[in-house]
């Protein structure tokens, strides 16, 4: 039996406040630290294991605090993310206003990095107002282990690696 | 038919009439009501409240300082378990923080006694200030003796773990180099320092010591009392181990060599940082030697 090789990567979710990153973050991983370190440092860190047939992918989440405009978030919480997901709420149109601008003030840090629009509250309507890669629910946990996957397998493909699923 | 529509033009009059009353009977229940609210229950509430108040202020007179004091007393001695264990936490760090500040200030004076006792220049100092410091300080010091708990290898950037050195494995590593990466992170951008940034964070007994090295940096955890002469020694040993194995290309660097090499450094970290439990344990050995003396015989 061989072992899978590892590989590390950062992935970092921004959105307005009260769209839901912490919800979908919390949906996904078992967290060990206080969710308090928002409200302190602005971010928290997690860590989810995603197991693919040949390799293993440790990613650690970055959950930056919620605000208005990207760049209002310490530009050094964005160095060294591979994949970046941005987050609105569906039902509030101020929250997917200024995707543009603000995916274009992240592109400017991580030109490399992957990128994936999250609509979340996928309870609450039925299509999204505007383009995602994925509509997902917090609330109910839809999408969202698929949403974290896909990253995953986009990271390392973008490392020339071949996944299977 | 006509007789009919008399007969319902009757009952919706009647209807009217009876609802008109009604009303009427409404409006005057809330009139009498309001009155009373305004006029008529002050005048019934306020003797009442009154003497309510009247009763508490000569309680209240009749209970005098020492008698309240007694009852706090009283309430102390009844409940001594819950108070201590509400104080523990509290009083239990502040001793313990003392403790450590003033055996830190204790190490520091014998590193210092130290180094003048074993310089080459003043031997004859050296036998001399031995008998100035007292057996139980070194076995205090030697008790209180920092340990690298925990070390890593982080990417400056990222936050990713490279390489992880721990003592008990009671840790998620890769979250706390995550997170230790967000507090280096939040320093530098709050402070706008971009050159130098977080060197150490203490917390309780254990301090963290943070060496820059390019794009990563190193951190580790000692717990113990750290003095300002271990911390120059321990970014020394870090120094080291970044010269031998940080100072080249990263596409050159192999992980698992670089976790071995990094695992191998900390648990020889005693040895480096010992040197100095070599000299405690000759000071030890010639108080030992001191005990078996006859001290009338040399007076003489």
């Amino acid at each position: 039996m061989t072992s899978k090789k590892n590989y590390s990567k950062k992935v970092i979710l921004i959105g307005n406040f009260g769209v839901g990153k912490t919800s979908l973050v919390q949906r996904y991983v078992h967290s060990r630290f206080s969710e308090q370190y928002h409200t302190t440092l602005g971010v928290k860190v997690d860590r989810k294991v995603v197991e693919f047939d040949d390799c293993i992918l440790n990613m650690m989440i970055w959950d930056v605090a919620g605000e208005v405009r990207q760049d209002k978030v310490p530009p050094s919480y964005y160095l060294g993310s591979k994949g970046v997901f941005y987050v609105f709420d569906m039902t509030r149109p101020s929250t997917y206003e200024h995707i543009e601008e603000d995916i274009a003030y992240v592109k400017n840090m991580l030109p490399d990095a992957v990128y994936m629009l999250i609509g979340n509250k996928k309870d609450l309507v039925e299509q999204s107002p505007v383009p995602c890669d994925f509509m997902t629910s917090a609330k109910t946990g839809e999408n969202v282990e698929a949403m974290f996957r896909s990253m995953a397998q986009k990271l390392l493909e973008q490392d020339g690696k071949k996944i299977n699923i | 038919m006509n007789e009919e529509r008399k007969v319902d033009v009757f009952f919706s009059l009647f209807e009217e009439v009876i609802e008109r009353q009604n009303e009427a009977v409404k409006q005057m229940v809330f009139q009498e009501l309001r009155l009373l609210k305004e006029k008529e229950l002050p005048k019934v509430l306020e003797p009442v409240v009154d003497q309510k108040i009247k009763n508490i202020e000569q309680r209240l007179a009749e209970m005098s300082g020492a008698n309240v004091a007694q009852a706090i007393r009283q309430q102390i001695k009844n409940s001594q378990h819950e108070m201590v264990d509400a104080l523990y936490p509290i009083i239990g760090k502040l001793v313990r923080k003392y403790i450590q500040v003033e055996l830190a200030k204790l190490s520091e004076q014998i590193d210092k006694q130290l180094n003048d006792t074993f310089s080459w220049s003043s031997i004859k100092r050296e036998f001399l200030s031995l008998f100035g410091i007292k057996e139980k300080d070194i076995l205090l010091a030697n008790a209180q003796r920092p340990v690298i708990e925990e070390g890593f290898i982080i990417e400056q950037d990222s936050g990713i773990l490279l390489a992880h050195y721990t003592r008990n494995h009671t840790i998620d590593e890769d979250m706390i180099a995550g997170m230790l990466t967000a507090i280096k992170s939040f320093v530098k951008d709050a402070f706008h320092k971009d050159k130098g940034g977080l060197n150490a964070i203490e917390y309780g007994d254990t301090t963290i010591i943070i060496k820059d090295s390019g794009s990563y940096y190193l951190a580790v955890v000692v717990s113990g009392t750290v003095t300002t002469q271990y911390k120059e020694q321990m970014l020394d040993y870090l120094l080291d181990f970044e010269r031998r194995q940080l100072n080249r290309p990263k596409e050159e660097i192999d992980d698992l060599q670089l976790k071995e090499a990094f695992i191998e450094h900390c648990e020889k970290s005693d040895d480096y940082f010992y040197k100095l439990k070599n000299k405690y344990h000759d000071i030890e050995k010639k108080l030992q030697q001191k005990g078996h003396f006859d001290w009338k015989f040399w007076r003489w």
